[in-house]
């Protein structure tokens, strides 16, 4: 080991840039060697390298599934001229030399995209210094070759493992001096790579949140109200103390964010089930608030109540869209809506946490490591720097581990536990105690002219409100496609007041407007006697690139043309318009732009005599830039998201009765199964843009495509999610 | 409030805790609970999650939905003012206090054989344990052409008789007695368990008829004959099978489903030994209606799902049913009931089979703690035409021979039936 | 007052139970209703076998009991008996399980990974039985593991590349 080392800090700047600092030794300990050893140096906070050549990347974002863990070090490896058999990857725990260490909103790539590399070039940059001095000659001289430095004139090659010692005492390049390699030469990016991870998944090594043992674990339940933000007013925890294997049982008293820690009951035992086993005799009384009265059908009622009166606010108003509707040769109404949902990761919320010493060591599946440790800061009134966070792979993210209540909830538990444990939800809690998808209502208006030009639109959006203010991840962007292409157009929104929690799930916002908007504008091309395809063109109109406006969420605006470009595609890969079905079959055709990617998808499905759906097929085409980092696990994520969309739209709906959530388990929520998947192709169409990501933006065209095929193959137009509750049978 | 879960069974289990029972003679409060226990007053008197005794759970009836009444001692809206006399007419007569006649859904043609003594402790446990809860009675929705309740006095005069108490037979020993009375009278058994004439009345109210207990179809459910009939009736069931059902709601031969959940849940788990080992014997004593042969188990069914069959009923267990209750179809009594041999499969009737695989079935408490292993609904997974298929191949399966279902008997019961909630519906006595 | 123990339900009771996992006999002192998947997990630290739903509707916990993929929980480790148990980490012992590992890590089947142990059972079970499996035969076996990340296109090519490298 070496007494002074060197390591960088990366960092965003605020402008977007990046920062490359050195840091103090003492911090870079790196948290997982592996096999590394000892005698590993570390070039910087995301490298370092064994004498034998043997390479640990860190990587520093949580891994949920979509491959983040694989993709980042990609992008070191690639720059650093990696051999990448000789590269094992690292997870970092919440860490502050790491910048954003969280997975959400599809960012890993676009975020990460330049200043990756950039450590990755730092290092080589290193190890050509080292080779350099060792040799003697100008480092502009020498080059790399994957693995090792080489000096073509004298002909000597050092290996990385021979020079990393030294090259950590080089000094840490300035970031603007960093070459990064022309992608033509890319040997790592761009390469199907199989993820290192799956080894040890096929083979059923423990590797998450559920998987965590540690010492002296106990393991915990958590019975909190059904009925949200219900207060607990007494309970018989007394008699489950006494209980068979239980070791701590106690009233928890909660404050009032439904982010955060609630009023339960927390029963602790030699094992989970033994916990849970005790938590089943729990005889509690709450105080279910007012909120009791709550139900999905209620909401339903006051929704087509609102949408009969004018819109709480108008979110944008261009031109003037009721005289509009006058001129217009073709005049559509229409009623969409769609329902809460669970985000149903497959791991249900888990977190084991160790109070000790008024010190925090937390393992959490988590998408958001950091707001996770400041709810643990202020819910205990421990100081952020006595909080470790170690971030385990996480079965599924989807948005749910954006919020960390089950973090706090152990950390509580383990605190007044005194001991170590291991907090673990049922899933019935997982579905009853969700950051909801909300549901919403549109009530749509539109006019088409007499050439097959949507020239008048309008919704009035029904959402939910929490304490006064728009319910987390109900809103809706005043550039809601077809906004901005439309001379005349409104949006107007009206809210119905929730006390239930909502939250971000994959492609919020977009995975219900999507199935909306899409929708209705197939309505509109085939009512007007247009082809989609040619519908859709019409809208777009020329390749041109309309900027965001101003808040909620600025980007870099939306390409016509980019949209018009994957629409062509998967026209054509489909074959779109070519083929004649019979009766019963359909294709649809749905596109939308979201977290940066634009996506068009076709679904061929068949409805038979009895109403029975069978999704035959689904075409994906994207663009997400210039670059598919991994296409391997692109085609994966891109298929997933097709299909979770697919899954949502058939059997996924929750319903609010009495304040709580009915359905507890997937008996009543229906995941896709096996039987009903159909093959799906993906295309990706590459441009000149740069790249972005693709845990998202698939998923919201697969809805109303499957709408748009159902109608293709019936002449039936479903306008509530999910089609398990309507009845095909007379249509097919 | 939670409608998980209660331990209100502390008290009761504390008094009837045996040595206890045997030195202390309990006082007659106590003696009313455990009546009202064996009666399962609360079953309907209660809903989840409301006050006890309180009233308010809605029932179906052949002429419209009625709503069970507030007998908790509240001055206004239950009992309050009840005398002992005005109490023992309503539970042995069925006339309430301002003379008005109550629907036999409230089973007093069974209460009728209640012993004066009984029915002195349940007054006094109703009048002084139950705590006065103020609700008012809800309506019912029979129709208003059909709702003067004179016919009911026709009705009981006609079924009911005079009040008959309870008699002994001398020809059998006490525990038999004990167990006819518990059967016959609090019990009333015969409100699910035996079948029901064109007005409504149960066929048989006691031993004398081979209809009484013998099988009855009520609410999509259908409730096996509890007489000794072979195949699917208790003819193979040992009175240590029938105490252990009544205890905990599972024994070797099957788990307990339908309103039988609220009698597990409420009601025969809270009896003594004594009594239930009584039930037992009185049970096995009642004749079967036919001969029937035993089921013999025939594996050629495991041998089939193992190679693959091309029984659309047999694909349908293999992907949802098999990885629970076995190729075998022998499960895991009695936590998961065998397929095999279960009367509920093997019953004419199939309503009971359909329902279960179309709502699942709630979870079962004994005593306080949930069975913890419960039937999932598959009303939204499978077709009606599926649900027929796999229902057929489980009735057929294994040496059951049972006739087939058909998709319309699953449609009609779709349209009938919820689905069953996955929490267990508590009521709470106090 | 509370329940205790033996008033609670009459099957209950800690018991020995001594079961063969993975070829080795092992005995658990626990409650007979408990089911296997928290034996495996909590009892025998073998933490492959997982948790998804607790109600033989995801596959997530699935092992193998004489061969047959079965729920693990909804398995009382009362009913266990003489049967044998195999789980993930031991399915690779058998040739058609090896293959089966092999097709996922060439197809690279997994996103989050948490739903694989229980689908790469139900092939295994699959692929003895039935070496050369059609569509139909791979929905049948196959639907009772849910993935939530939908690798479901994967899982379905990975059969059959499995099948494939079994035969020859
Ligand atoms: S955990 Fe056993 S099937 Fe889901
Ligand atoms: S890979 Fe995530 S659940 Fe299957």
């Amino acid at each position: 080991m070496l007494a002074r080392r060197n390591f960088l800090k990366v960092s965003l700047a605020a402008g977007g840039g990046m920062l490359l600092t050195a840091t103090l030794p003492a911090a870079a300990k790196a948290a997982t060697l592996g096999k590394a050893g000892t005698d590993a140096v570390a070039l910087n906070a995301y490298l370092q390298i064994a004498p034998d050549g043997l390479i640990t990347i860190t990587a520093k974002n949580p891994e949920v599934g979509q491959g983040v863990k694989m993709m980042l070090p990609m992008l070191i490896a690639e720059e650093l001229d990696a051999d990448w058999s000789k590269v094992q990857i690292a997870q970092a725990d919440l860490d502050a030399r790491y910048p954003g260490q969280v997975a959400g909103g599809s960012t890993a790539t676009p975020l990460n995209w330049l200043p990756m590399r950039q450590v990755g070039a730092a290092g080589r940059q290193m190890l050509i210094a080292a080779a350099a001095a060792q040799w003697g000659v100008p480092a502009a001289e020498c080059e790399t070759a994957p693995g090792v430095v080489l000096h073509k004139a004298t002909g000597q090659s050092l290996s990385f493992g021979a020079l990393a010692t030294q090259a950590a005492s080089m000094p840490v390049p300035d970031v603007k001096t960093l070459k990064l390699k022309d992608p033509k030469t890319f040997r790592i990016i761009g390469q199907p790579t199989r993820n290192l991870e799956v080894p040890r998944i096929v083979t059923g090594q423990p590797m998450f949140g559920i998987d965590v043992s540690v010492p002296g674990m106990l393991y915990a339940v958590f019975q909190k109200c059904d009925v949200h933000g219900g207060k607990l007013v007494r309970s018989n925890v007394a008699d489950i103390r006494k209980l068979p294997g239980v070791r701590a049982a106690f009233e928890v008293k909660g404050g009032t964010d439904l982010r955060g820690l609630l009023d339960g009951v927390a029963v602790v035992a030699d094992n989970w089930w033994q916990a849970n086993r005790a938590r089943q005799q729990l005889d509690i009384i709450w105080d279910e608030g007012n909120v009791a009265g709550q139900s999905s059908h209620d909401f339903a009622a006051t929704a087509i109540r609102m949408s009969k009166g004018r819109p709480e606010s108008i979110l944008r108003r261009d031109g003037n869209p009721d005289a509009a509707f006058g001129k217009a040769a073709h005049v559509l109404e229409a009623a969409y809506s769609y329902p809460f949902l669970s985000h149903t990761n497959l791991e249900p919320q888990n977190c084991t946490a160790h109070v000790k010493d008024g010190q925090v060591e937390i393992w959490a599946p988590t998408q958001n490591p950091a707001p996770g440790a400041a709810l643990v800061s202020s819910t205990l009134g421990v100081p952020p720097t006595a909080i470790k966070v170690h971030m385990v792979r996480a079965g599924g993210g989807f948005g749910r581990r954006l919020s960390n209540d089950y973090m706090v909830e152990a950390a509580w538990i383990s605190k007044v536990a005194g001991a170590p444990v291991k907090l673990l939800w049922t899933r019935e809690d997982d579905m009853r105690h969700d950051m909801y998808r909300p549901g919403g209502f549109h009530f749509f208006k539109a006019g088409v002219d007499a050439n097959g030009q949507l020239i008048a639109f309008r919704d009035h959006f029904v959402t939910y409100s929490q304490d006064g203010a728009i319910a987390a991840s109900a809103d809706m962007s005043p550039a809601e496609f077809p906004a901005r292409m439309v001379e005349h157009l409104e949006f107007g929104v009206s809210m119905i007041p929730l006390r239930a929690p909502t939250g971000p799930m994959r492609a919020p916002r977009s995975n219900a407007f999507g199935f909306a908007f899409q929708s209705f504008l197939d309505e509109l091309a085939h009512a007007s006697g247009v082809d989609p395809v040619q519908f859709a063109h019409n809208i777009l109109g020329a390749p041109r690139l309309l900027p965001d406006p101003p808040m909620p969420r600025q980007g870099p605006g939306f390409d016509t043309g980019r949209m018009r470009g994957v629409i062509d595609l998967v026209a054509e890969k489909s074959g779109w318009g070519k083929q004649t079905f019979p009766h019963g079959t359909g294709m649809g055709l749905a596109y939308y732009f979201s977290h940066l990617g634009y996506f068009a998808e076709v679904v061929q499905a068949t409805v038979n005599a009895t109403g029975e759906i069978t999704v035959d097929k689904v075409w994906v085409a994207g663009d997400i830039g210039s670059q598919i980092i991994n296409p391997l696990n692109a085609e994966n994520q891109a298929q997933g998201s097709a299909l979770d969309g697919i899954s949502q739209a058939l059997g996924q709906a929750l319903t609010i009765d009495g304040g709580r959530i009915v359905e507890g388990n997937f008996d009543s929520v229906l995941p896709l199964r096996m039987r009903q998947a159909p093959p799906v192709e993906v295309h990706f169409l590459v441009s000149d843009h740069p790249p972005t990501g693709l845990g998202e933006p698939a998923l919201p065209p697969a809805l109303p495509a499957l709408a748009n095929a159902i109608f293709a193959a019936t002449g039936k137009r479903i306008r509530s999610l999910p089609f398990k509750d309507h009845d095909l049978s007379a249509a097919a | 409030m939670n409608r998980m879960v209660l331990l209100a069974a502390f008290l009761i289990s504390l008094l009837m805790g045996g040595s206890a029972w045997a030195q202390t003679p309990p006082s007659p409060t106590a003696r009313g609970e455990y009546l009202a226990r064996a009666g399962d007053c609360v079953a309907c008197h209660s809903t989840p999650g409301g006050k006890a005794f309180a009233g308010g759970l809605k029932m179906g009836t052949p002429l419209g939905a009625i709503y069970a009444t507030n007998i908790t001692p509240d001055i206004e809206t239950g009992i309050g003012t009840y005398t002992e006399q005005e109490f023992d007419r309503a539970v042995r007569r069925g006339v309430a206090k301002d003379g008005r006649r109550l629907y036999p859904a409230m089973p007093y043609p069974s209460y009728a054989k209640l012993s004066d003594d009984d029915v002195q402790v349940l007054y006094e446990y109703f009048m002084r344990a139950v705590p006065p809860a103020h609700q008012v009675n809800q309506p019912s929705e029979i129709p208003t052409l059909l709702k003067p309740r004179w016919p009911m006095a026709v009705w009981n005069a006609v079924f009911v008789g005079g009040g008959n108490g309870f008699t002994s037979d001398p020809q059998h020993d006490a525990a038999w007695n004990r167990g006819a009375y518990l059967v016959e009278g609090p019990g009333h058994c015969g409100a699910c368990h035996t079948a029901r004439g064109i007005a409504y009345e149960e066929k048989a109210l006691d031993r004398s008829s081979l209809a009484f207990l013998a099988g009855a179809n009520l609410d999509g459910w259908y409730a096996p004959s509890l007489r000794q009939n072979r195949a699917t009736g208790l003819g193979g069931w040992s009175k240590e099978d029938i105490v252990a059902f009544l205890k905990t709601g599972h024994n070797k031969h099957g788990s307990a489903y339908g309103s039988m959940r609220d009698v597990i849940n409420n009601s025969t788990p809270y009896l003594t030994d004594e009594d239930l080992n009584d039930i037992a014997v009185y049970l096995t004593s009642l004749p079967a209606t036919v001969e029937e042969k035993a089921p013999v188990y025939d594996d050629a069914t495991a041998t089939a799902l193992a190679e693959g069959s091309s029984d659309p009923g047999a694909a349908v267990y293999a992907g949802q049913c098999q990885s629970c209750h076995k190729e075998t179809g022998g499960a895991a009594p009695p936590f998961l009931p065998a397929l095999a041999g279960n009367p509920t499969v093997l019953d004419r009737d199939a309503s009971s089979l359909i329902n279960i695989v179309l709502n699942g079935s709630a979870p079962l408490m004994a005593k306080g703690a949930p069975s913890p292993y419960r039937m999932p609904q598959y009303r939204a997974q499978l077709s009606n035409q599926q649900v027929a298929e796999v229902v057929s191949f489980i009735r057929s399966g294994w040496g059951n021979n049972a006739p087939r279902v058909s998709a319309g008997d699953v449609a009609t019961l779709r349209k009938s039936t919820d689905p069953a909630s996955d929490q267990p519906v508590i009521l709470r006595m106090r | 007052m509370l329940i205790g123990k033996t008033d609670r339900v009459e099957f209950c009771g800690t018991m020995k139970y001594s079961v063969e996992i993975n070829g080795a006999k092992r005995t658990v002192d626990i409650d007979g209703e408990t089911p296997l998947l928290w034996v495996l997990r909590d009892t025998l630290d073998l933490k492959g076998t997982k948790f998804g739903c607790g109600a033989a509707q995801c596959g997530a916990c699935t092992v193998h009991m004489n061969g047959h993929p079965i729920r693990a929980c909804q398995t009382p480790i009362a009913s266990v008996g003489d049967a044998r148990i195999t789980t993930i980490e031991a399915i690779g012992d058998s040739k058609v399980g090896k293959h089966v590992q092999e097709a996922w890590i060439e197809l690279d089947v997994p996103q989050c990974g948490y739903c694989q142990a229980g689908q790469i059972m139900s092939a295994t079970a699959l692929l003895t039985r039935n070496p050369a499996p059609t569509d139909h035969d791979i929905n049948v076996a196959m639907s009772g593991n849910v993935c939530r990340c939908a690798t479901y296109t994967r899982i379905r090519a990975a059969i059959k590349h499995a099948a494939k490298a079994g035969s020859i």
